[in-house]
């Protein structure tokens, strides 16, 4: 059997530098650093984010078996499904379409409202669909790789949104593609609040796509089954106010000093297949109260120009 | 002999490696979740696949390619950078010391060596992500060991076969 194998063994292994075992632990050592320095600190980001756009290609065939699937299985979905779909699809654009008539009218009343109180406006409008390349092979580490990265303003951080709620947050943003992980990751916590009473707390992942928990609610808390629970926009990470979860269940041990939570994303966690990423940019205090002051002097000479016009400097767009 | 490294050919190696890679990476179908729901059946391919270069290859297939093999796992699964590494250097590195015994294992022995290197790297890995907090169910680390050494029968001399017909030296 070992004559099939290559002839020169008689040749010196290593000929040149270390030996076998100095590099086996050189590199075991350089593994240790780098896992120490990767766990506690931000500083190899740039590298992953070089090293995810090199490997951007990987992704995309390690991806294929399924893109090939759904390919396969949107080819063959018969007639009949179609019309179907495009039934249910029509009627949901009417729907949307009547409520959004209605957003409309808020939106520029919320903007006026805010104009008056001279706060700085944290709507951003701005989204992205994305498509979902690849999800992680580990049935409890919740990543997905998407197919849109640094050259479509991706930032690590930035929200993942699907048309139910939440999803996620971006990990690393590279070149032409991200990584992000999902709010039901074993990992991942956003903070939220209850939408019925106003309770902020804090919703952790569970590894299992459709369970959350919320364990730091105290047992009088105002809390229960049913309830809605959206960003609460603490942590500068999520845009206030979109849907997460919903309770799903309620424990009170009064032994215990906190209740017992889980909770159901309201997002379509494992069926999406496209996401929305949202523009969310922190505002910098400093630079949001000198943006105020320079708002303010324009308004000031606004005002003194157009005393005599008499017509509302702020409101109408 | 001595011009061997005239034409040496290389590229099956590399190409077995990065299939391993891509086999590890690609997402399970549908169905398997829901045939088997909470048991984690996915054998580990880049490390046996790497074991038998080792093993065959010795001088062409060291420690040092075992560990950039191990980062583009870890660069392209999204976990830490270094989480698979140290498990690949070690069982390559044990490979190389004992490749001439290795060699002449029947497939049964070399399979427990297979599996017993498969258990020490994911026992690196159920440390490291204990230790940082993304620790699943342990149960999920070790259930891939068993097919692991259940695939190795088939792996050696599927790669065995790729090797001696594409004349890789």
């Amino acid at each position: 059997m070992a004559t099939a194998y290559s002839q020169n063994d008689d040749k010196p292994l290593f000929p040149r530098g270390l030996s076998l075992n100095a590099r086996a632990i050189l590199l075991c050592l350089f593994s240790v650093i780098l896992l120490g320095v990767d766990q506690r600190t931000d500083q190899l980001q740039p590298v992953r984010r070089v090293l995810s756009t090199a490997t951007y290609p990987i992704d995309i065939l390690a991806a294929m078996p399924s893109t090939v699937w759904n390919w396969a299985s949107d080819g063959l979905s018969s007639r009949n499904e179609l019309q179907k779909e495009n039934e249910q699809i029509k009627r949901q654009l009417l729907l949307q379409n009547a409520r959004l008539q209605r957003m409309d009218a808020l939106y520029e009343e919320n903007r006026r409202l805010r104009a008056l109180l001279k706060s700085s406006s944290r709507l951003q409008s701005d989204v992205l669909v994305a498509e979902i390349i690849a999800v992680d092979m580990d049935p409890y580490r919740h990543t997905i790789t998407l197919n849109k990265g640094l050259a479509h303003k991706i930032y690590d951080g930035q929200p993942l949104l699907d048309a139910y709620g939440v999803l996620g947050q971006v990990n690393t943003a590279a070149a032409m593609s991200s990584t992000a992980v999902l709010i039901t990751d074993a990992d991942h916590a956003i903070p939220v609040s209850n939408n019925r009473s106003g309770i902020r707390t804090v919703a952790y992942g569970t590894g299992k796509p459709d369970v959350m928990l919320l364990p730091h609610v105290p047992n009088h808390s105002d809390i229960k089954q049913g309830d809605l629970l959206v960003t609460s926009g603490l942590g500068e990470r999520f845009p206030a106010g979109y849907p997460v979860a919903i309770v799903t269940e309620v424990k009170r041990d009064y032994g215990q000093p906190f209740a017992t939570i889980t909770a159901k994303p309201t997002a379509h966690v494992t069926e999406s297949r496209h996401v929305l990423l949202a523009w969310h940019q922190l505002i910098d205090p400093a630079a949001e109260a000198a943006a105020e002051a320079a708002a303010e002097t324009q308004t000031d000479s606004a005002e003194e120009a157009q005393t005599e016009t008499d017509k509302p400097v702020l409101g109408q767009p | 002999m001595s011009d061997h490294g005239h034409h040496s050919r290389q590229w099956p190696l590399w190409t077995s490696l990065l299939v391993a890679v891509l086999f590890t990476l690609t997402p399970a179908p549908d169905w398997y979740g829901t045939l088997f729901p909470d048991i984690n059946l996915r054998p580990i391919w880049l490390l046996p696949v790497c074991f038998y270069w080792a093993i065959a290859l010795p001088q062409r297939f060291s420690v040092g390619s075992a560990w950039l093999f191990g980062l583009l796992l870890d660069v392209t699964s999204g976990g830490l950078l270094g989480r698979h590494t140290i498990g690949l250097v070690i069982s390559v590195w044990i490979a190389q010391r004992f490749y001439l015994q290795l060699r002449q294992f029947p497939f049964g022995q070399q399979a427990i060596v297979v599996g017993l290197l498969a258990m020490l790297q994911q026992l690196l890995l159920l440390w490291i992500d204990g230790a940082t907090g993304v620790l699943s169910k342990p149960m999920h680390y070790f259930t891939p060991v068993i097919t692991t050494m259940m695939l190795w029968p088939l792996l050696f001399p599927l790669l065995r076969k790729l090797r001696i017909s594409l004349h890789v030296r």
